[in-house]
C-alpha cells in the first residue's frame, strides 16, 4: 500500500498515479478487514476505489492531460516539502514510541462481530442529527457540482 | 519481531507515513488532479487510525468502538462530495485557463 503511494508521488502520467492510488486504496480497505471494520472495509472498496476513482479517471481523460516531464523541478518548493515531511515523519515515530499504551497487541473479541448492525445502530441513535446533516449536505453537493459544470448561468 | 501480532503502533505507523505520502503529493506535485488524490490518501490515513483505534479500545461488551467507525463513515461521506465538488472546480478552471498546472494560476498574485 505505501508503495503504491509513493507510486502516486513519483509517476509522471496522472493517469498512472490515478492507477497506484486504486492499488493504495483496496490495500489499505484490506487492512480495514484485519481490523474486523468489514463494513468499512466495503465501504472504502465502493466508494472509493469505485465512485472517486472513476471521477478521477474520467476528469482526467475529459482533460486529455499530458504528463509533466515539460517542466523543471522547483528546488526550493522541493527542499520545503521534504523538510516537512522529514520533520513530520520524526515527531510520528517520537511520539509512537513514546506512549507504552501504543504497543498494546489487539484484545480478543468477545464473539463473532456484527458490524453493520452496530454501525447501524449507533448511525441512526446517537448520530441521527449528523446523519440527517450528512444527506443536506450531499444534497447541496450535488447541486452545487450540476450549477458549476453549466456552461453558463442564465 | 516480524512473528509479532500488529500492534496498535503499527497501524499508526503505517496510517503516519500514509498520511506523509499525501502531504508529499500536495506539496512537491504541482497539477491540480494529484494535488486532490494526495487530499484523498491523508484523509484515508485519518480514517485507518480512526478504525485502528476503535479495534484496540474495546467497549465494555467486548466488542470494537463503533463510534470510530461511524466517525469514518462520515469522513468518507463527506470526502465523496468533497470530491465531486473540486473536480467540478477543476473543469471549471480549465474551461476558463486551459490549464491545471498551479504555477499557471498566478492571477491573485501581487
Amino acid at each position: 500500500m505505501l508503495a503504491a503511494g509513493l507510486g502516486v508521488v513519483f509517476s509522471r502520467k496522472p493517469v498512472n498515479s490515478a492507477m497506484c492510488l486504486v492499488v493504495a486504496f483496496v490495500a489499505l480497505a484490506a487492512l480495514f478487514i484485519t481490523l474486523d471494520a468489514f463494513f468499512i472495509g466495503i465501504i472504502q472498496v465502493l466508494v472509493y476505489a469505485g465512485a472517486v476513482m472513476v471521477l478521477f479517471l474520467f476528469i482526467i481523460m475529459l482533460l486529455d492531460l499530458k504528463s509533466e516531464s515539460t517542466r523543471k523541478l522547483n528546488v526550493p518548493a522541493c527542499v520545503g516539502g521534504v523538510l516537512v515531511v522529514g520533520g513530520f515523519v520524526g515527531l510520528l515515530v517520537k511520539v509512537v514510541a513514546s506512549n507504552p499504551a501504543f504497543h498494546a497487541t489487539k484484545p480478543a473479541l468477545s464473539g463473532p462481530v456484527d458490524d453493520v448492525r452496530e454501525v447501524g445502530m449507533t448511525l441512526f441513535t446517537d448520530f441521527n442529527m449528523p446523519f440527517q446533516i450528512i444527506g443536506v449536505l450531499l444534497l447541496v453537493a450535488t447541486v452545487g457540482v450540476v450549477l458549476l459544470s453549466k456552461r453558463q448561468l442564465e | 519481531m516480524m512473528s509479532m501480532a500488529p500492534t496498535l503502533a503499527h497501524y499508526l505507523v503505517v496510517s503516519g507515513l500514509l498520511f506523509t505520502i499525501g502531504m508529499a503529493v500536495v506539496l512537491l506535485r504541482r497539477n491540480l488532479i494529484i494535488i486532490f488524490m494526495g487530499l484523498e490518501l491523508m484523509l484515508n490515513a485519518a480514517n485507518l487510525s480512526l478504525v485502528a483505534f476503535s479495534r484496540f479500545n474495546l467497549s465494555a461488551a467486548g466488542l470494537p468502538s463503533y463510534d470510530a467507525q461511524v466517525l469514518v463513515f462520515f469522513i468518507i461521506t463527506v470526502a465523496a462530495a468533497e470530491v465531486a465538488v473540486g473536480l467540478a472546480i477543476i473543469v471549471a478552471i480549465y474551461r476558463s485557463l486551459q490549464t491545471t498546472h498551479v504555477e499557471d494560476l498566478d492571477t491573485l498574485k501581487f
